[in-house]
């Protein structure tokens, strides 16, 4: 792992978290922190804040009645929940001011959306408490591919190409050209942002679950999550194939086969809603 | 206007199959991408197709939907019941997008 480490290492710098996410975290970890102090934190940063009262009245949440301030959106969604969706946001932010010349970023996206809104709705099924945090693990599963792109393009790019010329899936690829995959390097940048141990395990094996130790449910809805999305051809984060299910993961997530459809049919319609948000107006 | 052959880049990675609706934005990105020359149908297209589901489109599609999505899932074994059921959501997908592209709908 230690390759996968030095390559996050040569970018983090480019790629270091916004403030506001790196206070409101501290501050949801504080345990004298009220409502009223978060909601001023998100409420210092304008841009921050629109976007979450979009996100807040989207598709994803179906609320009856409008969301129009923060103090209620954090009400009505939760703490930890919104905080995860300022992670989202600050991430999409981050990767897109930085210009990419070796991977159509609209295409990357629409994949990573794809499958942060399939894992939420994987974990809605299930009943997971923060499906928030699953979305996030989603969003962000293909995101050490994009240190990859800026790293080592030509690499990235050559186990692309073998991948059209050889049929095989790409982190295969990646692993015997590296020695490494973009499920190590984005496990590593996660790691060096410090974010929770769930979601650097649920990267990590997000092509491997079965070798998740402490989170394997993380794990396995990521899994999932991605193999529904790219059959779905949600964009594309350069696989072109759909990873291989592993069958362990799947009996671990404990959802009839009968209900996919309408899983799917639930997440295609936030997803239309989310990438028009994220990828519109006003993402350009 | 609709893609009359599929669009490659510059390796030869297929980035767009024929019988997609091509708008502004499409052009734009593949531009970026190095493609300098497409092949569309005449702009003669034909009146709206009506919303259609998997049940009533004709087999056509359904079978050129298969041979289209079936080598995606090669590293997968479709007899799994989960994947098996993934596939036939995907077969149906597909075949639907092909029949409105087909027919000017959508």
């Amino acid at each position: 792992m230690a390759d996968a480490r030095r390559l996050v290492e040569g970018v983090v710098k480019l790629v270091s978290l916004p403030e506001v996410f790196v206070r409101l975290d501290a501050m949801i970890r504080d345990p004298y922190c009220n409502l009223a102090d978060v909601a001023d934190i998100i409420a210092d940063d304008p841009g921050m804040s629109a976007r979450l009262l979009r996100i807040a009245n989207s598709a994803m949440f179906n609320f009856p009645s409008p969301i129009d301030s923060i103090q209620r959106a954090i009400t009505v969604i939760g703490t930890k929940q919104l905080r995860d969706l300022v992670l989202a946001t600050s991430v999409i932010e981050v990767f897109n001011k930085i210009p990419q010349t070796h991977v159509n970023m609209e295409s990357f996206w629409r994949h990573s959306l794809g499958t942060g809104i399939m894992a939420r709705t994987l974990a809605t099924c299930r009943r997971e408490p923060n499906v928030e945090h699953f979305y996030v693990a989603g969003l962000l599963h293909d995101i050490g591919r994009m240190v990859m792109y800026m790293a080592i393009p030509h690499k990235a790019n050559e186990a692309i190409e073998r991948c059209l010329a050889q049929h095989k899936l790409l982190h295969v690829a990646e692993r015997e050209l590296l020695g490494f995959d973009h499920a190590d390097v984005g496990a590593e940048l996660i790691s060096a942002w410090q974010l929770p141990g769930a979601l650097t395990e649920a990267i990590r094996y997000h092509h491997a679950p079965s070798r998740a130790s402490e989170y394997p449910d993380d794990a396995a809805i990521t899994h999932v999550a991605d193999i529904v999305a790219n059959a779905l051809v949600k964009g594309t984060s350069g696989e072109h194939l759909i990873p291989t299910l592993d069958n362990q993961a799947w009996s671990r997530l404990d959802i009839e086969v009968a209900r996919l459809r309408e899983l799917v049919s639930f997440a295609e319609h936030q997803y239309a809603d989310v990438v028009d948000f994220f990828l519109g107006k006003e993402a350009a | 206007m609709i893609l009359a052959a599929d669009v490659h880049d510059r390796s030869g990675r297929l980035l767009l199959r024929r019988g997609i609706r091509i708008e502004d934005k499409q052009l734009k990105v593949m531009q970026t991408w190095g493609v300098v020359e497409i092949e569309i149908h005449s702009d003669d297209a034909p009146s709206p197709a009506p919303e259609m589901t998997p049940e009533q489109l004709p087999a056509e599609f359904i079978e050129l939907a298969r041979e289209q999505v079936l080598p995606r899932f090669r590293h997968n074994r479709t007899a799994h019941v989960m994947i098996r059921e993934l596939l036939t959501i995907c077969i149906e997908h597909e075949a639907i997008r092909l029949y409105r592209d087909r027919h000017g709908h959508g």
